[in-house]
Formats: C-alpha cells, structure tokens, sequence
C-alpha cells in the first residue's frame, strides 16, 4: 500500500503548474464576522450546560432538593481544545465548546501520535464536523447595530424545561444617547436554513424584520459544500429590524427563539462585534441568573459564576 | 531579479543563475523540503540538489513557470530521500503521514504491476482540481503538493484544524470516488 501511496504522492506532484502556482501563495483572511470571533475571545462568557446533566436538571426541577451548578468559563474560541466543565450535582460533563473539530480527523504532520497507519473513519470526521456545528448550534450572539451612541443592558434568559426546545429570549433595554434617529438592528443566529426567523418585539409589539444569509462556515459555503450538506448545516443568518428612537428615548429590543435541537452546550457571546455599548448582561437560566457587569476594559469576566437551578 | 533573466542566466551557463535561483526560491525551496523530511540537514541537501538538477535541466527547458518548476524538483528528491532513509530503516520523518492520508484515496483493488502512469494520473488530479472550488483546491494542494502541516494550513486559510482535517478528509474521499470511476491504477 505505501508504495501505491508514493505513487499517488508522485502524481500529485505532476498536477498542472497553473493549480501548483495558484497554491502557492493561496491565503485567506478570516471575514469580518470570523474576524471578530477570536477577538471576542477575551468577551467572553461560556455558558457550559452539559445538556444530558441539564436533562437530569430539569426533570429534577420536579423534586424540590434537586440543585444544579453551571460554570461559566472562559472561551478560548479559536483556541482548540478549551474545554467548558459544566457540573450538575455529583454528575459532571465535558464539553468542547470552542472547537469540536478537534476530535477525529486525520494526523497532523507534526503529531504522530494522531494515528498514523489508521486513516480517520467516515465516522471520526463527520462527529468532528458535527461536534463543531453542535458547538455553534449553541451559541447565542449579541445584537448589533448600524450606529454608535447607544447604551444597553443585556439580559439572556434560557428556558430549558420549554418541551418544544431551549427557548431563548434576548433582551435590550436600550437608550439613544444621540439625537433623534432611525437605527438598523441586525441579530445574528447560527443556525439550520429551515429554522424559523426570531421574533423581534420593540417595547412588546412585534415589529417586521427582514433575513439575509451570512457567511458562517466558510468552509462550506466557499467549497459548495454547504448545498450538499444536510439540514444540520448551519448558516449565520441577520434579522435585521429598523426602530425610531427619539434623543434619549430608551426603548426594550426582545429577540425571542427557539433551538428546536437542544445544543449540548449554550454560549452566550457577551458584546462580541455588537455596536452597543453593553452597560450590564444578566444570564438567566429558568429564572435563576447571577449577573455580572463587564470588565470596564473590556476584559474577560474570569470568576464563574455560579447559577442556581429553579430547584437550587 | 525576473524569472525570464534567471533562466536566461541558466541559457548562458552562468553559474551566476544558481546563485540567484537561491536568492528567490531558496525559502520556498527549503520549505517543500522540510515539509517531507523531518531532517533538516536533508532538507538542505534537497534544496542544494536542487540547483544542480536545473542546471542539468536548463537548457534545454525553459520552464514558466519557474517557481513551480524548482519546487518539482525539491519535492521529487525529496522524496527520492524519503525512499532512501526508508531503505535504511531511518523512518520517513512527515512524509509518512502525508502518504498515510493518501492512502485513503486509493481506489479499491490490487495494483497491476507497471500499470502506473504517473502523468495519467496526474491528468485525472488535475482535472479533478479543476472541478473544485478555488479554496478546497489550495488546500489539497498545500497539503499534498507543499506538504503543509494541519496547524500551517489553519494559520494560512484561516480556518480551525479540525475545520482543515474535515476538509481534506471529504477532498480525499471525493479524489478516491474520482480514481474509482477514471479507472486509475495505482
């Protein structure tokens, strides 16, 4: 077989000067949206929820002891193998929520320890793309804006014992530091094409919105791959929503979805990319939240914090 | 100095032409090497080996382009010295995981003996290449033609490894369907 693999070796390296030149200084820079994840590295806040604990958590919920911790920890995104603890009473699960692709694969030129003489199964592979999207499907963004001069406090409520599926509700109290002005919001989500679009309500009243594609998994949407993936593909899509706001006006953004499939872990990225000047996040989970503000310098909130469950 | 006056050099059988061939493509050279070999020292050799062999080769070649040109050849000693080190039982250094992936293109079934035609099988890479969107296609070929490792792949297209191993595991699984259905003999 190794001699057959030489071959193949040797023939590659007779493919067509143009593709051998065109490689040659081939080079990609991350898009803006991939460009700020690292950066929002250091923003933010994991919220680690070992989904088969919350499981137990929640029908817990029932019984009146059941008391559950989840750690929030920091996210080294782009950083392989940061892994999230999140704990729940004597149970306790591991997460890879920065970067499922770490798992399978194939070996690395300078890792031979990573399986040489074993090609990566059809399985190993596709559970590595899978845990990536998994870990994104979790992932709960910040609103943006298309202006500065405008103060918000963030409060990310996750209902988990929802049956229909973990149901999150975004929420901005927001005030126009500025003059008078219309202000374009954009909420991005991760996730399946066929998911509906997330309600947006201004002050309790629904208002229209609009979707447009993002570039999320670059990978597949430049490779083409991405029509031939399945419905858990998963896609960066906007909702994007106009609102008049008066100097001073302060008015209540509410983003309202749900994940149908229940992520195995929740992330909730803090002011990552977003415009607004986030004053205060509350992270809720079925009424029980710890809030914390943010670092004045924008540093990441280190200490984990604790949420009690309903139960706790 | 231009590609067009350094081939020139080579015409003219100046030595002058190895000189400069260096000063270009001396790092980009030493990187194909290094990337196969794990030692450095035989990396080196390739590249110097290199130089002669184009000079060998010039005329009457003309090559355009030359980059290209030059980093066939490091890369085919390179490989010969892989072959070498493996005949003394030296190990392979990278290059083993590299063709240890490949093997995963393989078509199924026995290989006939002399049946291989490099260049054939080249045609069919080729157009397979062709046929793939530019940023899986760079990606193959940084890994396979230049030999690059997963976490220089990541830095380069900016992606994470194991979005970069994912890729080529699906890249090497659609090359082998493609070797199958050309008939390919290996």
């Amino acid at each position: 077989m190794n001699k057959r693999c030489e071959h193949l070796f040797e023939a590659i390296g007779l493919v067509d000067d143009r593709l051998v030149e065109e490689a040659a200084d081939a080079r990609r820079t991350a898009t803006p949206w991939r460009r700020w994840l690292p950066l929002a590295a250091c923003l933010v806040l994991v919220v680690g929820l070992g989904f088969s604990s919350l499981t137990v958590l929640f029908r817990g919920c029932s019984s009146s002891d059941t008391a559950a911790s989840v750690d929030m920890a920091a996210d080294t995104a782009d950083t392989a193998g940061s892994d999230t603890t999140g704990s729940t009473g004597q149970n306790s699960t591991t997460t890879d929520a920065a970067d499922g692709g770490e798992t399978g694969g194939t070996a690395d030129a300078g890792d031979s320890s990573a399986s040489p003489g074993e090609p990566p199964t059809d399985g190993a592979a596709e559970s590595a793309a899978q845990e990536t999207e998994a870990a994104a499907a979790g992932y709960v963004l910040p609103l943006t804006a298309d202006a500065d001069g405008l103060t918000a406090e963030r409060t990310v409520a996750l209902s988990l014992a929802d049956p229909d599926g973990v149901r999150v509700t975004d929420t901005y109290r927001v005030t126009n530091a500025g003059e008078a002005r219309t202000v374009v919001f954009r909420y991005p989500e991760l996730l399946a094409p066929e998911a509906p679009p997330a309600a947006v309500l201004v002050d309790g009243a629904a208002v229209s919105t609009s979707q447009s594609n993002g570039d999320w998994a670059a990978w597949l949407e430049e490779s083409g791959e991405a029509a031939e993936a399945d419905a858990g593909t998963l896609r960066l899509r906007w909702t994007e929503f106009s609102v008049e706001l008066a100097a001073g006006e302060t008015v209540t953004v509410t983003v309202e979805r749900t994940l149908e499939s229940a992520p195995e872990a929740l992330t909730v990225w803090r002011d990552a990319g977003s415009r607004l000047d986030l004053a205060a996040v509350t992270v809720a989970v079925d009424g029980a939240a710890e809030t914390s503000g943010l670092e004045s310098d924008g540093t990441l909130l280190e200490a984990a914090c604790t949420v009690v469950s309903a139960g706790g | 100095m231009e590609d067009t006056a350094i081939i020139d050099l080579y015409w003219a059988r100046s030595e002058r032409a190895l000189l400069e061939s260096e000063r270009k493509y001396g790092a980009f050279c030493l990187t194909i090497a290094s990337n196969i070999l794990s030692a450095r020292e035989d990396a080196e050799e390739c590249v110097n080996d290199t130089w002669l062999r184009a000079w060998n080769a010039i005329p009457p070649a003309r090559p355009s382009p030359l980059r290209a040109f030059l980093g066939r050849i490091t890369r085919n000693l390179s490989l010969d010295r892989y072959r070498a080190a493996r005949a003394q039982k030296r190990g392979g250094g990278s290059l083993e995981v590299l063709l240890d992936e490949l093997g995963q293109c393989l078509p199924a079934g026995e290989s006939v003996e002399g049946a291989f035609d490099a260049r054939e099988t080249a045609a069919v890479i080729s157009r397979f290449l062709e046929g793939l969107p530019p940023l899986q296609r760079q990606l193959f070929l940084r890994r396979y033609w230049y030999g690059d490792g997963i976490d220089a792949l990541a830095r380069r297209f900016a992606m994470r490894e194991g979005t970069v191993k994912s890729g080529l595991f699906r890249l090497r699984e659609k090359l082998r369907r493609v070797l199958e259905e050309e008939g390919v003999a290996l």
